[in-house]
């Protein structure tokens, strides 16, 4: 089976904290999100900008009950909780597409699925 | 050993967007809730009031048993009791209030938690019994927006419910205060996909104002100034769009006169933001279409019915109404049958028999609305003083928490402890049930059968809600609670359903669904999705057929015709509180959120955000506990240093218990609606806690 991969677009995460909590939910403990300050660079408007973004601090450890849903549906709750869509799972071979035409700031946070 | 499994659809409620869910039940326990994909709003996802669902359904703290005070009001002596024996109690004590003092002295306030589509089976019990002292959050939410928009279009927009299909059109969004930064609204997921041109007004540089084009860091109640601003320079340097002005507003001539002493440079005096900036704002926003302001929850303002309204003319002038992408408005179906709650209160509420009250004509814009409108019976403000002056004897709340939704926290406990009988009905022994006589536990939405409109104004689709697992204890819903306390109190004939699937279906009749059709289906399309630009046709249902932006009715009524700048309207700083105090909502709904430490966990509740140098002064550090005082109060908070703030302010978690000491729901107000003006309030910082 191919390795997964769970890629958090960091450009897209706003720190909702929604991953945290379904994964809470399961019973697990998963990593905490810390708020990073990045920047500054320019945005389209070419004015000095600083970011916040919101890296996992850690790695999780994937229940049974993850592996076991993404097996069937192809989703685990912190990829589906996510109101802003940052959390994707993709097959490894998948990640140079992932990452072409990214500027600087707009980054990933990786971390192998299984 | 073979597990019993099932999919189950239903809609989420740990908000009044109610996006569609998935629960995923393992041999009768929940083990995932997931975003319904087929739903047009979420589309697949949640956020983490959504996520936090398993937490609230299996939460030890629940009160699962009926209780009756026995010792006195908040010692915390309880006596367990059966449902009909709490029942019994409370109705006994309704019906002698009622003969003692008049219906009048019966009050109720739900939240949106309550069942079916919130609050209208409360406000028909309150009907029944001939009480016009029924209330809900919507004066702390929506409603002076909504008000706003009836004066100037004619009819409201409900643009929390929008979907991402709608800001996929826009190209351009202003988030202007509104506190989307932790999730749980499309827009953050439609500028990521499209693209498009993102401003955001905020005295906080927020997670998404950081991805912004342009952020504003505005001084916090200073934002009609700015609005004002910017319709100067669109009308001056003729920006704004001449064939749909010209051809669907009126007084246009007497806003551009009236705008002209509201330069940049006059607006940048009051709201600290550069003239330049306010120029570039309002000609990236003038010359990109369609463009979207969202004010939302930039409420709880001294000047925020005006401030809204300038809003809406800023979207008007610009030919950005009713188009994909802009101001949608839904009318694509029969009047009666365009708004959810409108159906709602027609099928439940008691319309012919319905008390009136004189409460509340001191604000005449709302008090005009009161009657035709299907939200409440009496605005807050008439309510909170009817109560503080002793005139309500009763209350029943229904799924709020009065101390921390209701602020001033001391003042609403004071009141509480002086009422004749306190009913709560509520999933937790909250900080108000603990001085209640009576506490009745509620189900969690994961427990009751019922369905959401929420997607059927703007989408129309019709989305299931079910029981996806059993209550425990003696938990129920408020169908069972209104029907029994209406039944022993004399008032059987208004609630004749044998259960809530029979009143589910006597609510949909009008549109052709049944609770069995939803339950089999999970989402039923009963009309198309709105359409665009139907104003051609039909006009605008205001009294000259167009956009007011001059309101002759507002004239009518002595209120400002045009949003006007009144200094003297916004709390001033003094010596003793001299900075301005603002708040953020975090991810929170109502009374039960602050009670989940998951949530609470991961998003920070009770913080306070300053500026470092300000921080420096005081002597806080980032993390440590710093004291906010008013004049109302004072509250501890973790403090959050930044140099991305106004520095003058101070912005708070709102709705949560620190803040509800800090504020007043009766001072300030907005001078028009009467509604809470929290924000903008003066205030000082303490350290060294």
């Amino acid at each position: 089976m191919a390795t997964h991969v769970i890629a958090v677009d960091l450009w897209r995460c706003l720190g909702s904290g929604s991953c945290y909590v379904a994964c809470r939910a399961l019973g697990n403990n998963p990593p905490k999100i810390g708020l990073t300050k990045v920047g500054p660079f320019k945005n389209s408007q070419d004015k000095p900008r600083i970011a916040f973004l919101h890296y996992p601090t850690g790695s999780c450890i994937e229940s049974l009950y993850c592996m076991e849903i993404f097996n069937k549906k192809g989703i685990t709750p912190c990829t589906a909780a996510c109101p802003e869509r940052a959390i994707r799972i993709v097959k490894l071979e998948e990640l140079p597409k992932l990452l072409a035409n990214r500027k600087s700031g707009e980054g990933f946070h990786f971390q192998i699925f299984k | 050993m073979s597990q019993e499994e099932n999919f189950l659809k239903t809609s989420c409620k740990m908000c009044r967007r109610e996006c569609g869910m998935i629960a995923h039940v393992k041999d009768g326990r929940i083990a995932a809730v997931y975003g319904d994909p087929e739903d047009p709003i979420n589309r697949g996802t949640l956020c983490a009031k959504g996520a936090a669902a398993v937490e609230f359904e299996y939460d030890d703290k629940r009160v699962i048993t009926p209780l009756i005070r026995i010792e006195e009001r908040g010692e915390g002596k309880w006596r367990k009791a059966t449902w009909d024996e709490a029942i019994d109690y409370a109705a006994k004590k309704l019906s002698e209030i009622k003969s003692k003092y008049g219906a009048e002295a019966i009050g109720l306030i739900s939240g949106c938690e309550a069942e079916p589509n919130s609050f209208f089976l409360d406000r028909r019990f309150m009907d029944a019994i001939g009480s016009p002292s029924y209330c809900n959050g919507w004066g702390l939410c929506y409603a002076p927006n909504m008000f706003a928009e009836i004066y100037t279009f004619g009819m409201p927009t409900y643009d929390w419910l929008e979907s991402f299909d709608f800001y996929k059109h826009s190209k351009l969004i202003i988030i202007w205060g509104t506190g989307i930064w932790e999730g749980g609204m499309p827009i953050p997921d439609a500028v990521f996909t499209t693209g498009a041109k993102l401003i955001v007004i905020d005295p906080l540089l927020t997670p998404i104002a950081s991805r912004a084009d342009i952020w504003v860091s505005i001084k916090p109640n200073t934002d009609l100034a700015m609005a004002l601003a910017m319709i100067n320079v669109i009308v001056n340097e003729n920006l704004y769009d001449k064939d749909f002005v010209e051809k669907y507003t009126v007084g246009f001539d007497k806003l551009r006169e009236h705008v002209q002493k509201n330069t940049p440079e006059w607006a940048e005096k009051i709201t600290d933001v550069p003239a330049e900036t306010i120029r570039n704002v309002a000609r990236m926003y003038a010359t990109t279409k369609p463009a979207y302001v969202k004010p939302n929850a930039c409420c709880h303002h001294s000047q925020y019915f005006q401030r809204v309204r300038a809003m809406w003319i800023l979207q008007a002038i610009t030919g950005n109404v009713d188009v994909y992408g802009g101001k949608l408005f839904m009318r694509n179906r029969t009047p009666e049958m365009d708004d959810g709650t409108l159906i709602c209160d027609v099928r439940l509420g008691l319309r012919d028999i319905r008390p009136k009250t004189e409460l509340g004509k001191e604000f005449p814009a709302v008090y005009a609305l009161l009657k035709h409108l299907q939200y409440f019976t009496m605005i807050d403000n008439s309510w909170q003083k009817e109560l503080r002056e002793g005139r309500i004897k009763a209350v029943i709340a229904d799924a709020v928490n009065m101390v921390i939704r209701k602020p001033n926290s001391q003042r609403a406990l004071d009141v509480i402890k002086n009422l004749e009988l306190l009913v709560v009905f509520d999933v937790y022994m909250n900080e108000t049930a603990k001085y209640a006589d009576v506490v009745l536990p509620s189900t969690t939405f994961l427990e009751r059968d019922g369905f959401s409109l929420s997607s059927y104004n703007k989408e129309g689709v019709i989305t299931v809600r079910q029981k996806v697992v059993e209550p425990p204890g003696e938990c129920k819903s408020n169908f069972e609670l209104f029907t029994d306390l209406a039944r022993k109190m004399g008032l059987g004939e208004y609630f004749q359903w044998k259960n809530v699937k029979e009143l589910i279906d006597y609510i949909l009749e009008p549109t052709g669904v049944s609770f069995e059709m939803l339950k089999k289906e999970g989402i039923v399309r009963v009309g198309e999705p709105m359409k665009e630009k139907l104003y051609q046709e039909q006009g605008f249902p205001t009294p000259s057929k167009k956009v007011e932006l001059h309101s002759s009715m507002l004239e009518f009524m002595g209120v400002d015709p045009l949003p006007t700048w009144h200094d003297e309207l916004r709390p001033q700083p003094t010596q003793e509180l001299p900075l301005i105090l603002s708040s953020y909502t975090p991810l929170r709904q109502h009374s039960w959120t602050p009670w989940l430490w998951k949530l609470e966990e991961a998003l920070e509740f009770d913080v306070a955000y300053l500026h470092r140098d300000m921080a420096e002064k005081i002597g806080v550090h980032d993390g440590s506990w710093v004291v906010v005082e008013t004049k109302h109060g004072n509250a501890k908070f973790k403090a959050k240093v930044t140099e991305f703030i106004h520095p003058k302010s101070v912005i708070v978690s709102r709705g949560l218990h620190q803040q509800a000491k800090l504020i007043d729901i009766l001072d300030p107000i907005d001078s028009v609606t009467g509604f809470m003006a929290e924000r903008g309030m003066a205030c000082n910082l303490r350290g060294g806690v």
